[in-house]
């Protein structure tokens, strides 16, 4: 099974940790940054797409990773929002927006 | 415990790998491999048993090419990282003690009291801390009722009060409304509507997503509504198919509902920040309810919706494009129609509105206790009935925006240690001279004029708690009525289009990447100023009919 993360924080981290006691699990990470807490706390070495997932190009780039499967972790988007006001809301109707738009499952974490 | 495993990833198959092979390794093993991807390595297994594209350098290259793939849309980069900022900024915040401090040791007025230079203190400091922000916002906002009890002007109960004024509640009341739109899907099932109405005609769409916000923002805090529907937008860009055009008519999409909301947030007194304020102002002076508030917002947002259309069609010039509306409509009929959820909501939503605007009136007829239906009672209540429905927890509500309660609360108690220390009526001193003689007229063109100059520079909400208190009282020493001066005031402050600073919508339109700054400049230009003078107009226009 494939499984496509997007955004190691700290409720990512978690996930990898329990995918991890499933070998036959291939797990993709993606972050839109290149050292996210999955990686500053050695539950993975790095990630492995540095890229912004937006509803935009959620599609395409499923159709090229092709997971059976996705997991969104907001918890570093909505940090990054906390100074902006409703920034919590615009993370989290981002999310929703990003899981809506997926052709493939899609949780949010 | 092992603190550095090894990457938990262990492939891609060929057609997933976006590196080019560096020595051709990955060649056929990548073929074989898009077959049937191989099982992850346990934590810990040698590296061995991972193929060459283990060895890939980095990411970086594999992001410009997808990003060259994927879509006519450029993929945005920068949105999070533009809305990190420091947490505490100490030099900012030794000028805004140096500024209160500069207010404190020059002479007292003749005609002002100790107290009242204090007050000017904390105008001064409240000013300076909500503008230049030392600490996020809502804790500088709660530094002004500290700073307040530090001058002496008043003791913690009377300096903390104005946090517990019947129209905090009534806008935290508005965010968990919001909340709940957003929970159940809501606002996304409103936009669906809306793209299918519109048979896809861009320009059609561009009017029906601002009356929507508009519409939406009237109810529930603007920003939480721009919150909600930004995302919304750009998904629809996703059926723009034309390079050229995409990034131009997302940028519109966006705009319309930043426009939307700030122009929705006019119709009542929980649509904005500013407003809650206002009202909050006005009603420790004089009654001034919800129908009050709508009778003259509603027509001011009947009149914006139509124009702020046109000019941003104008400011953009795109062409009037037709989006494919066939996966809206598929979304639409998959989900078959408003859940018994969304249908509570709506019903919950409705009704509230019924009480807000007819509340005084419903209480007069059926005598019911007095206050018993105003417009903070009602929202509290359209909670805790969406609460005992169980469409909201108290986990939804935990992520609401409860910073602007505490910018709210500061501007009331800002007003408040004014109007006490009498520090409002001195400035009102200074100022009235120069007005007297001049037709009403002539101080609305004035008036109009100053603010929507300076809420592009300033935080639309700070500005009204600033300002409010001090055209309260002014408009009662000088025998204009309040709402003469303060509607004017705050549905100017509702135009702040042109930076990113000027208010939390514009915030959320420049962090979500998809209008540049020149854009925004030149679009918020071109609708901002016609929009100004309607203002102008309107209230002109009410005064000649003796109607304000």
């Amino acid at each position: 099974m494939r499984i496509w993360l997007i955004g190691a924080d700290q409720a990512g981290s978690e996930a990898l940790q329990q995918l991890q006691k499933n070998p036959a699990i291939t797990v993709i990470v993606s972050d839109a940054g290149d050292k996210p807490k999955a990686v500053s706390d050695h539950v993975i070495d790095k990630v492995d797409m540095v890229e912004h997932v937006t509803p935009v190009n959620i599609n395409q780039l499923a159709r090229r990773i092709r997971p059976d499967l996705i997991l969104i972790d907001a918890g570093a988007a909505k940090r990054a929002m906390g100074s902006v006001s409703s920034g919590h809301v615009f993370a989290e109707a981002m999310q929703s927006e990003i899981a809506a738009t997926s052709e493939l499952p899609c949780l949010v974490l | 415990m092992t603190t550095n495993r090894p990457r938990l990833k262990s492939t891609l198959p060929k057609r997933a790998t976006w590196l080019d092979a560096p020595d051709g390794a990955a060649g056929d093993g990548g073929d074989q491999n898009a077959k049937t991807p191989p099982a992850a390595p346990a934590a810990g297994q040698p590296a061995a048993t991972e193929p060459a594209r283990r060895r890939t350098p980095s990411t970086t290259t594999s992001k410009r090419r997808l990003q060259q793939r994927v879509t006519p849309l450029e993929i945005l980069q920068q949105p999070l990282e533009a809305a990190g900022r420091k947490v505490f900024d100490l030099r900012k915040f030794l000028l805004v003690l140096a500024l209160s401090g500069l207010v404190l040791l020059l002479p007292t007025p003749p005609s002002l009291s100790q107290e009242g230079h204090r007050a000017l203190a904390l105008f001064v400091f409240t000013g300076a801390s909500l503008s230049l922000q030392p600490v996020p916002l809502p804790i500088a906002a709660l530094l002004v009722p500290v700073a307040q009890v530090a001058l002496g002007i008043d003791v913690v109960g009377g300096a903390f009060a104005p946090f517990a004024d019947p129209v905090i509640y009534l806008i935290l009341a508005s965010l968990f409304l919001a909340e709940a739109l957003r929970k159940h899907g809501l606002t996304r099932r409103l936009a669906l509507y809306a793209i299918v109405w519109s048979r896809g005609y861009f320009h059609r769409l561009v009017l029906l997503l601002i009356g929507l916000t508009a519409f939406l923002s009237m109810w529930v805090l603007n920003t939480a509504t721009a919150a909600m529907l930004i995302p919304v937008a750009i998904s629809i860009a996703q059926q723009i198919h034309n390079k050229n055009d995409a990034r131009k008519l997302l940028a519109v999409l966006v705009l319309a509902i930043g426009y939307g909301a700030s122009i929705g947030g006019i119709g009542t007194p929980m649509g904005s920040g500013e407003n809650a304020i206002a009202s909050g102002q006005m009603n420790q002076s004089f009654s001034f309810d919800f129908f009050h508030w709508i009778a003259y917002g509603l027509p001011m947002v009947v009149a914006l919706v139509p124009l702020t259309w046109l000019l941003l069609l104008v400011a953009f010039r795109v062409p009037n494009v037709r989006l494919e509306v066939t996966p809206a409509l598929r979304e639409l009929v998959k989900s078959r129609g408003l859940t018994g959820q969304q249908k509570e909501i709506i019903g919950v939503l409705g009704l509230s509105i019924l009480f807000w605007v007819g509340g005084s009136l419903i209480e007069r007829t059926l005598h019911l206790p007095a206050t018993l239906l105003s417009s903070a009672v009602v929202a509290i209540m359209a909670v805790a009935l969406l609460s005992v429905e169980e469409l909201i927890d108290w986990n939804d509500l935990k992520g609401v925006n409860w910073g602007i309660i505490f910018v709210i609360g500061a501007g009331l108690t800002l007003g408040d240690a004014l109007d006490k220390s009498g520090a409002s009526a001195w400035i009102v001193s200074l100022v009235e001279p120069m007005l007297s003689g001049l037709p009403y007229v002539a101080i609305l063109a004035l008036l109009i004029a100053s603010t929507y100059i300076l809420t592009q520079f300033m935080n639309s909400v700070t500005y009204g708690a600033i300002l409010s208190p001090i055209l309260v009282t002014l408009g009662m020493s000088s025998g204009i009525a309040p709402p003469r001066l303060i509607l004017p005031f705050v549905f100017t402050l509702a135009l702040c289009y042109l930076l990113p600073n000027s208010s939390a919508r514009m915030t959320l339109v420049a962090v979500s990447g998809t209008v540049d700054a020149p854009s925004m400049l030149r679009s918020g230009l071109i609708v901002g100023i016609p929009s100004a003078v309607l203002v102008f107009l309107f209230f002109t226009a009410l005064s000649l009919l003796g109607l304000i």
